[in-house]
Parts: C-alpha cells; structure tokens; sequence
C-alpha cells in the first residue's frame, strides 16, 4: 500500500480517517471498453468491504459482531431515504391493507419470483452480474432467479407476461440502460403490498462509479396505479470473496402453512398506531 | 435430407477457445431451429412431421451402457422406476441435478462464456451454475443440488468438475438415485456450429460398481430464448400423487 505521506506530498489530498472512506479505485473496463459491472454484489447496501464486514451490525442480515456499525434497515426500508410510492388513493389503501396483515399474501412466501426492482435491492443474498458485448446475464441468490439481457436488442413480440418481466439493455456512455416490460401482476416493487400491473416499465441505470460501487437508479412506471413515475436511487456494492449458494425455496417451505393456520386462527395483525 | 445441412465451423471466442455460448437443446441429434427439430411425436414433439423420429422419453436411459449399480441400488432403482416416478424430486420443484439438467431435452440450455468463467442457465427448473475456470473447489462447500463446479479448458474441450452434491437428485432416468460421494465429470465439445457434444463419467463408489459413462448431444436451437419456469405456481403434483397413493393406485408395471 502506497505510504500517506507520498500521496499527500504529491497531491496535497487530505488524509481521510473514516474507516469507510478507504481510498477508491479506478472502474475496470472489459476488453470493449465498457465499464464491466461483472462480479458479486450486495444490493440495499452503501457499505464496502467483504460481505462480513459489511454487514456486521444488528438487525436482519447483520451478524452482530459490530455494535458500532449501522444496523442493518429492515427491507421495507431499502434504499435508505426512498421517497413514499405515488400510488393512486385507491391502490394506496391496498398496499396498506397489505402492509397491515404482516405480509401474510408476500409472493415470495409461495417460493414465486421476486420482481424486479424487489429482487435487487433486497439486500440479504448477493447477485451476480456477468458482463459481455453480446448480452449481461444477472443471477440472484434470492429465490435462485435469473435474467438475460440482450444489449442493443429489441423486446420480442411475443412476451408472454413473466414474473421477472423481458430485459433489454443498451449503453448510455458509462451507463447500462436497462428496459424492462412484460412483467406479470403477481410481484411486489419494493416493499410489503406495493402491487402493481402488468402495465409496468421499469427503466434502471447501472453506473459503476469506482470499484466497489455501482449506482443502481430505478424509474417505475404504472399509470393504472401510479399518480406519476416512481424513482429511486440506490447502490450495489462488491462483494469479493463471495459466491452464490443455492436457495432451493420449495424444500420444506413452512410459510404457506404456517400462515393459513394464523389466518385460520383468527390471529389479529393489524398494526396498532 | 433437410436434417443434414452442410456442417459450419465452430466459432471461437476472443481468447482463441471454441466458444460454447448459444442457446441449446439436451439429448438431441437433430439440427435446425426448436420447432424444426422436435416436430416429430413423443412429449415435446408438435407431431407436424410423422416421418420425424419420436423425441425420447426422458424416464429410460437412452445411454449406450446402463448405469452400473450395485444389486442391492438396482433394485432401489427398479422399485422407483415401477411407481412410475411418484417419488421424483422435481415434482417438488426441487432441482435436477447434474447431469439430469442437461440431458432433460424438454427446455431450452442457454451457455455463456468468458474468459474467467462459464455460466449454464437452464429454463427447467430455473436453475443456473457458475463455472470459475482454472480454480479450486471451495473449502467451505455445502452439500448442494447443482453440486459444485470447476472448469479447464483441454485443448478443444471445456472439462468440468463436480462435486459437493447432497444425495437428492436424480442422475436421469427414473429412480437414478446416488449419494454425497457423487463426482461427475462433464466434457463440452463443440463439434461445429451446431453441436456440442455432452460427454459424462459419473462415479459414486457407494452405489456404482465402476464409473457410468454416457455421451448425449446439445444441439444449437438460433431463435430460441429461455423462458420462465415459476415450478412453484399452482403444483399440482404433490397433492395429485398423495391422493394417487392414499387411493392405493397400483402402479407397478407388469
């Protein structure tokens, strides 16, 4: 590691003691020049480091291991700093009624394909980004899921409505541009109850801005349930040394279950003010 | 014969190696686009071309060589085989397995490669596998599904090395059970533009008498792309086959 004192001598840089503000490295490039976004990521995360590093706080995720590190946000509150979803009156009440029942009817719980954005920021298992000139190819440890997306190509014409919904990317300079529609109406956007459509266009920005970061900026997009487009700003942080696990969702899955007996039991989950 | 058309070269990636990527289909011979080759009868087949040969049924071995198993797992296999594949892990949208994944011709395989690794995506089960190349196994691996693959480059042929698999899975056919001590070793090697040929030893000294050897064909289905497999949506299976059993549906065949 270059000494501080040769850095501040030469560039007269102000030496930075934060922990998290370790010096930032240059974006790598694939061969055709595009940054590459190829590697593991933690997405909902702001934090560099390994994945034990930087998720050693409290909270769901976290390891505990480090009582002075920022707890872990609930995912209902990834990316940190959302602004509140422009859902229409109407369709407003729904995703309450929903958030009130304690996620009782969250897809996910039936082991089904999580959505896009929900699938990337929800921060508790690492995708994997693998970059070529042809194609960037996207897997998700979360509910073991996956996306193909063909740069520079058109949506075909015979979409048939899909969970993850059809990708296609193009680069805008430094950024990958990707456009996503075809989506089903089974999945949620971000957090607990937020349906939507099959209306829905989803547009991300991914902008690796130095090794560690890659800017992930979401617009949303459903006239039938939105007063206006939905954005928000977000971050995927590399994880090195990590690497997916299997998620076989289907093996003993208890939710299903569990929650029928809840609802059967009459058990009262609305949240008191 | 519209089957044989001239045979292509294969393409190479920017670092000299054939290059695997493409959309494929397993345990195929047949060239030509996905409707083309499976145009004949038998599951998977659009039966158009009654001259077209029958798709093969995915629940016998089509291997030259069945699978060496000791007496005693022959017979595990063979009960199996006779309840007509009730028991099989993906009517729990559990996933396949190797080879299974890759010689199940009902689904499209999509395969792409860089230089550091190849990733295999499969539309049955929606399952994928990351192959770092010229790497070790991890020290810390947990008995999966997939297993746990590593990859080389020898000559012309990619050789893929698997192992860390739980004893869930079946290898293919019907009933094809192993343990945890399973070690499959694939060869990929594109023979021209439309074809790969899918080389597998399997050994497993628990169940096995020597090692299994099979070779199957991945063919290049242009055209195709892979599509979502939600297995989890609406099964019916489960609960189809406890009725069946609870029924006390014999379905030994005779």
């Amino acid at each position: 590691m270059i000494s501080r004192g040769t850095i501040a001598a030469a560039l007269l840089v102000p030496v930075v003691l934060c922990g998290q503000s370790a010096p930032k490295s240059a974006v790598p490039r694939a061969a055709d020049g595009k940054p590459d976004l190829t590697g593991v990521w933690q997405g909902g995360s702001t934090r560099r480091g390994s994945w034990e590093e930087a998720n050693s706080g409290t909270g769901v995720g976290g390891n505990g291991k480090d009582t002075k590190a920022p707890a872990t946000l609930p995912s209902n509150s990834r990316p940190p700093g959302r602004e509140p979803a422009p859902y229409q009156p109407w369709a407003a009440k729904k995703v309450l009624e929903s958030y009130n029942n304690r996620a009782v009817d969250d897809p996910t719980a039936f082991c089904l394909p999580p959505g896009i954005p929900r699938t990337t920021i929800i921060g508790l298992f690492p995708m994997q980004i693998i970059q070529t000139p042809q194609q960037v190819v996207m897997l998700y440890e979360y509910m073991n899921v996956f996306r193909v997306i063909p740069i520079s190509a058109k949506h075909p014409d015979d979409m048939e409505p899909t969970y993850m919904g059809n990708s296609v990317g193009h680069w805008e300079g430094n950024t990958l541009v990707v456009d996503v529609t075809g989506f089903n109406d089974k999945t949620w956007l971000v957090g607990t109850g937020t349906f939507h459509t099959e209306a829905l266009h989803v547009t991300e920005r991914y902008t690796r801005v130095d090794k560690d970061q890659i800017n992930y900026d979401v617009t949303m997009e459903d006239p039938s349930v939105l007063t206006k487009p939905w954005q928000f700003h977000s971050t995927l942080m590399l994880r090195e040394g990590t690497r997916l696990r299997e998620y076989p969702c289907a093996e003993n899955n208890l939710d299903p279950g569990r929650y029928e007996k809840l609802l059967k039991d009459g058990v009262n989950f609305q949240r008191k003010p | 014969m519209a089957q044989s058309g001239p045979s292509s070269a294969v393409p190479h990636a920017a670092d000299g190696k054939p290059d695997l990527t493409g959309v494929w289909q397993g345990a195929s011979t047949r060239r030509g686009t996905w409707e083309e080759a499976n145009s004949g009868f038998g599951v998977g087949g659009t039966g158009k071309d009654a001259a077209a040969p029958a798709n093969p049924s995915t629940s016998v071995s089509t291997a030259e060589v069945p699978p060496p198993y000791q007496p005693w797992a022959a017979q595990k296999v063979l009960e199996s085989f006779n309840k007509r594949g009730i028991d099989n892990p993906t009517a729990l949208c559990l996933p396949p397995g190797v080879p299974r994944s890759n010689i199940t011709a009902l689904f499209p395989i999509e395969i792409v490669q860089t230089p550091q690794q190849v990733v295999i995506i499969y539309e049955y089960m929606s399952v994928f596998r990351v192959i770092p190349l010229n790497a070790k196994h991890p020290g810390d691996l947990e008995p999966s599904y997939m297993g746990d693959s590593v990859g080389r480059w020898e000559g012309n042929t990619l050789v893929v090395d698997v192992v860390g698999f739980n004893d869930k899975t079946w290898l293919g056919p019907v009933g094809t059970f192993h343990s945890e001590a399973l070690h499959v070793t694939e060869r990929y090697t594109r023979a021209d533009k439309d074809r790969i040929n899918y080389d597998v030893t399997m050994e497993d000294p628990h169940v096995f008498t020597k090692p299994w050897v099979i070779h199957s064909s991945m063919m290049l289905r242009e055209g195709t792309r892979l599509r979502e497999y939600p297995c989890a949506e609406n099964n019916l299976d489960p609960a189809r086959y406890e009725k069946l059993l609870k029924d006390g549906v014999d379905f030994t065949r005779h």
